[in-house]
């Protein structure tokens, strides 16, 4: 029997494609794959942003999209909508907005989510019309399923992935293990 | 023996597991066959060894086998594959170079689809444990993700477990699924004993991938642990082998 296993490392690296938060120096750089309309990555949101704020530099964060459009039917624009709002410099902004209001990702909401934000709604309308950052949060995908992403929220700790759960004090204890 | 080393390893969280899963069966077999997978991260490299177990009464006796020496140094995550009665299934999966057998099975309350009408493309067989658990559903929902990058190895998915057509039916509306999934309802399992990857013991078919060509030979096959979602990445990775090949053969 020939047997393969799906490769468990990061197969695309952290770069200028990227939406980061801390310092490249950092120790540790945390990598998810995530959709916005996921529940258990609303559930892994608020514990990413507790573990940030106790590391502050010592920790990357890298989100990359993994939307599952064919489940969470506002997955994709939600993230097309974030990369629009990186286009203004507002990625973490809408990022976090998207989180916080996940309950409610109609296009309408998303419009006044990118407006609450700060971004140019017009722009982010626009961009969702003509699915200007469609490419982008595909080439997310492909590379998340090449590096043996199989669902959401996925992390990966220094290019490894994290096959553990995501709960707060089993993630606090894989990035410190690394932070070492 | 090697139950104590691989128990020393960093897989201690996982072998018990497993071992429990083992342990637990009530099914009255007197021989099961256990194969063990342990994928070393390191370096990339799969040691396995094969077990024997032998019941009396509820008591599991084991006799083990090892394919590889493994020391305790090595880590990683474990697959198992368990056979039911008929330890002579050993070595039955089937394995790359082989013809995929050709079948015919109800997709739908009205229709039906054969293997061999994909010839020409390759097709990606997946044999999931059941309809509506969560596992599956993930697995399944990724690949219904991928249909765009499967077409473009204009390869075929296809969905198979031992649930009837009306279960498929409302399973893949439920998750927007669009590929068939196949009846293998009955004789329940015949495809997945033809295949190799029927759990006798449960009576479910194991959750399995196989990559077959456009000529119907198995490509890569892959047997997944039943509550592990095997991801995508071994699938592209066999389809672009085919790519490669066949660019290379013309």
């Amino acid at each position: 029997m020939r047997t393969q296993f799906s490769n468990d490392r990061l197969t695309i690296e952290v770069g200028d494609h990227d939406h980061v938060q801390g310092p490249a120096s950092a120790p540790v750089t945390l990598v998810e794959y995530g959709d916005y309309q996921c529940p258990y990555c609303g559930q892994a949101y608020p514990i990413v942003k507790r573990l940030q704020s106790e590391m502050g530099d010592k920790l990357r964060f890298v989100f990359r999209n993994f939307p599952l459009t064919q489940v969470h039917e506002h997955a994709e624009h939600a993230a097309e909508a974030a990369e629009a709002a990186a286009a203004q410099g507002k990625f973490w902004e809408m990022h976090d907005a998207l989180y916080e209001n996940q309950k409610n990702l109609s296009d309408d909401h998303i419009v006044q989510l990118a407006s609450k934000v700060g971004i140019d709604a017009k722009q982010v309308t626009d961009a969702l019309g003509a699915h200007t950052y469609r490419q982008k949060v595909r080439e997310d995908f492909i590379g998340g399923v090449h590096s043996g992403v199989n669902g959401t929220p996925s992390f990966f700790i220094n290019g490894v992935r994290h096959d553990e759960s995501y709960d707060y004090e089993t993630l606090r204890a894989a990035i410190l293990a690394k932070a070492k | 023996m090697i139950f104590q080393l691989i128990y020393e390893t960093e897989s201690i969280t996982l072998i018990p597991m497993v071992w429990d899963r083992i342990s637990n069966l009530r099914f009255g077999f007197k021989k099961l066959f256990v194969m063990y997978y342990i994928y070393q991260e390191t370096n990339n490299k799969v040691f396995y060894f094969h077990a024997f177990i032998y019941t009396k009464g509820n008591l599991p006796r084991r006799t083990l086998y090892s394919q590889n020496p493994i020391s305790s140094q090595q880590r990683g995550r474990t697959m198992t594959h368990t056979y039911g009665n008929d330890p002579s299934q050993h070595g039955k999966v089937l394995q790359p170079g082989i013809a995929a057998p050709d079948f015919t099975l109800e997709s739908s309350p009205t229709d039906k689809v054969t293997l061999s009408q994909y010839r020409g493309r390759p097709v990606v067989l997946v044999f999931y444990p059941a309809d509506w658990s969560p596992v599956c559903g993930d697995q399944l929902a990724l690949y219904n993700e991928l249909i765009p990058d499967f077409e473009q190895y204009q390869a075929q998915v296809i969905g198979i477990s031992v649930d009837g057509v009306w279960s498929h039916q409302e399973f893949a509306k439920a998750r927007n699924l669009h590929y068939p999934l196949l009846a293998d309802f009955h004789p329940k399992g015949e495809v997945a004993k033809r295949y190799g990857v029927y759990s006798e013991p449960e009576g479910i078919s194991d959750r399995a991938l196989f990559v077959i060509d456009k000529d119907g030979i198995i490509a890569w096959s892959y047997i997944a642990n039943p509550d592990e979602n095997p991801g995508a990445a071994g699938i592209l990775d066999a389809l672009d082998a085919i790519a490669q090949k066949e660019k290379q053969g013309s």
